[in-house]
């Protein structure tokens, strides 16, 4: 059965969502930005939609360019 | 050449008023093409705020500045552009490092060269946290005395103050030695480089400058209403403004993340577009370049200026000091007389006067009149220093 459970990464910045957004495309995750879903924060209204299986990946990949941020598992509703 | 016009002022080609643009240190007037394109194409094509959705246009926007930081941090030899703050102008990025540094009771050293937007902070810090400045002297060249700087330096020095350039004599300023001087003292050291960004190389990955201000419009030949801030890790300065930054948005208090902590407000996206698009060219050209096109013309400007009879050049006899500003008097003339002249018969556009440096003309010796000052830059042609060269002495 295919994952249906994603991930959002929340950012400190804006700077730091922007180019997350680029170093991931790049790197060739399927990315998708979005507003924050309300349910997992407020604090932010840049997030990054990632498929739950890159989730390691993608947070090596954030960490190297030591972005900082929070990964919050999510299922849409 | 210019012919005589009807009103006694000479036209250029087609008829059309001659413009002769030397005041290159007020702000370079031609841009490369693609800055205009960039601009155009932003307030058309894109036109959101940044940050503020997640939409296409916005996360266009929001590339386009972090292209900007990017670019600039990559120029300046920082190695992670979230150090670099941008703001409306170098005033606002000098006015950030010293009002965010400075605290109640602190010392400050700087030059006798400063701009007014290192003085005027300055002085409103005297009257409102009681801090106490002392200035640097300068050597007839306009050239800072680095041993009478380190003997200024006191337990209670917070910061040292220096512009890589004078926007008067032009003279370029020992930013490495001073640099050097202050790692040793563990004080800060604030570089303003409105004069020089973009068209005398630095590199602060090897000079160890604590914040450095930049303009955007000058040598970097972005759009007016650009500038802002370089801020070294570990340098802490306060914010200098709070309000939205689109991260963050829970808190009612400030976000602590660079830059955003430092970039409240809708920022300027089709100037930072501009100056993104500069810096493209830059990249391209090369501040190496672009340097060397300047000192070409400046020694012509140099050579002229001496030959001229009656002419004082207040400043460095060499290009080898001088980023492309000239200053000068002349004997038993009105130089404000000599500028309007120069402007009104013959299209020349020049800076008379103080030039927001009333502290420099002081050092210098020209207070209060000031100078004639004649600046090149990037798009400056031989022809026109030339012109200039011989209305002058024609007078
Ligand atoms: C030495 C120096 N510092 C600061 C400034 C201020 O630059 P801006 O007008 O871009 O704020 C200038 C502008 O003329 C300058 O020449």
């Amino acid at each position: 059965m295919a994952e249906r459970r994603q991930c959002v990464v929340i950012f400190e910045s804006t700077y730091d969502a922007t180019c997350s957004a680029r170093l991931a495309k790049n790197a060739g995750f399927e990315i998708r930005m979005l507003p924050v879903p309300r349910k997992l924060s407020s604090d932010c209204n840049m997030g990054m939609v990632i498929a739950f299986l890159d989730k390691a990946q993608v947070a090596s990949l954030l960490e190297k360019h030591d972005v900082e941020c929070r990964i919050v598992e999510w299922s849409p509703e | 050449m210019p012919s005589i016009g009807i009103g006694g002022q000479e036209t250029g080609i087609g008829g059309n008023p001659l413009l002769v643009y030397l005041n290159n240190a007020a702000t370079s007037r031609k841009k490369p093409e693609c800055v205009y394109q960039a601009m155009d194409s932003f307030m058309r094509d894109v036109g959101v705020s940044p940050y503020r959705s997640v939409d296409s246009p916005a996360m266009e926007a929001a590339g386009i500045i972090a292209d900007a930081r990017t670019k600039l941090a990559c120029l300046f030899g920082v190695e992670d552009a979230r150090q670099i703050v941008f703001g409306g102008s170098c005033t606002e990025g000098l006015n950030l490092a010293i009002k965010g540094i400075l605290q109640p009771a602190d010392h400050v050293v700087i030059t006798s060269l400063e701009h007014n937007s290192v003085m005027r902070p300055l002085s409103a810090l005297i009257q409102e946290r009681g801090i106490a400045v002392s200035r640097a002297k300068v050597d007839s060249e306009g050239r800072t005395d680095m041993s009478d700087l380190e003997s200024l330096l006191t337990g209670k020095t917070r910061l040292v103050v220096m512009p890589h350039a004078s926007n008067v004599t032009g003279t370029i300023q020992p930013v490495e030695d001073c640099a050097e001087l202050c790692r040793r003292k563990g004080v800060p050291l604030l570089v303003d480089a409105a004069q020089t960004a973009g068209c005398l190389p630095l590199d602060l990955g090897t000079v160890p400058i604590d914040m450095l201000a930049f303009s955007g419009h000058k040598g970097l030949m972005g759009p007016q209403g650009v500038g802002g801030l370089y801020i070294r890790k570990g340098v802490d300065p306060k914010p200098l403004k709070h309000g939205g930054t689109g991260s963050n948005s829970a808190s009612e208090k400030q976000p602590g993340s660079v830059p955003d902590r430092y970039e409240s407000g809708t920022p300027n996206t089709p100037g930072l577009a501009g100056l993104s698009a500069a810096l493209d060219y830059i990249g391209t050209v090369t501040v190496q370049a672009i340097r060397a096109g300047i000192i070409e013309l400046g020694n012509i400007m140099l050579d002229g200026l001496r030959g001229i009879d009656g002419v004082t050049l207040h400043g460095p006899s060499s290009m080898a000091d001088n980023v492309g500003v000239f200053s000068f008097t002349m004997a038993s003339r009105d130089i404000a007389e000599v500028a309007d002249h120069l402007q009104h018969r013959h299209g020349i556009i020049a800076r008379v006067g103080l030039q927001c440096s009333p502290a420099a003309h002081k050092a210098i010796g020209t207070f209060p009149d000031g100078t004639l000052r004649v600046s090149v830059g990037h798009h400056s042609m031989i022809e026109e220093v030339e012109y200039f060269l011989q209305k002058l002495e024609e007078m």
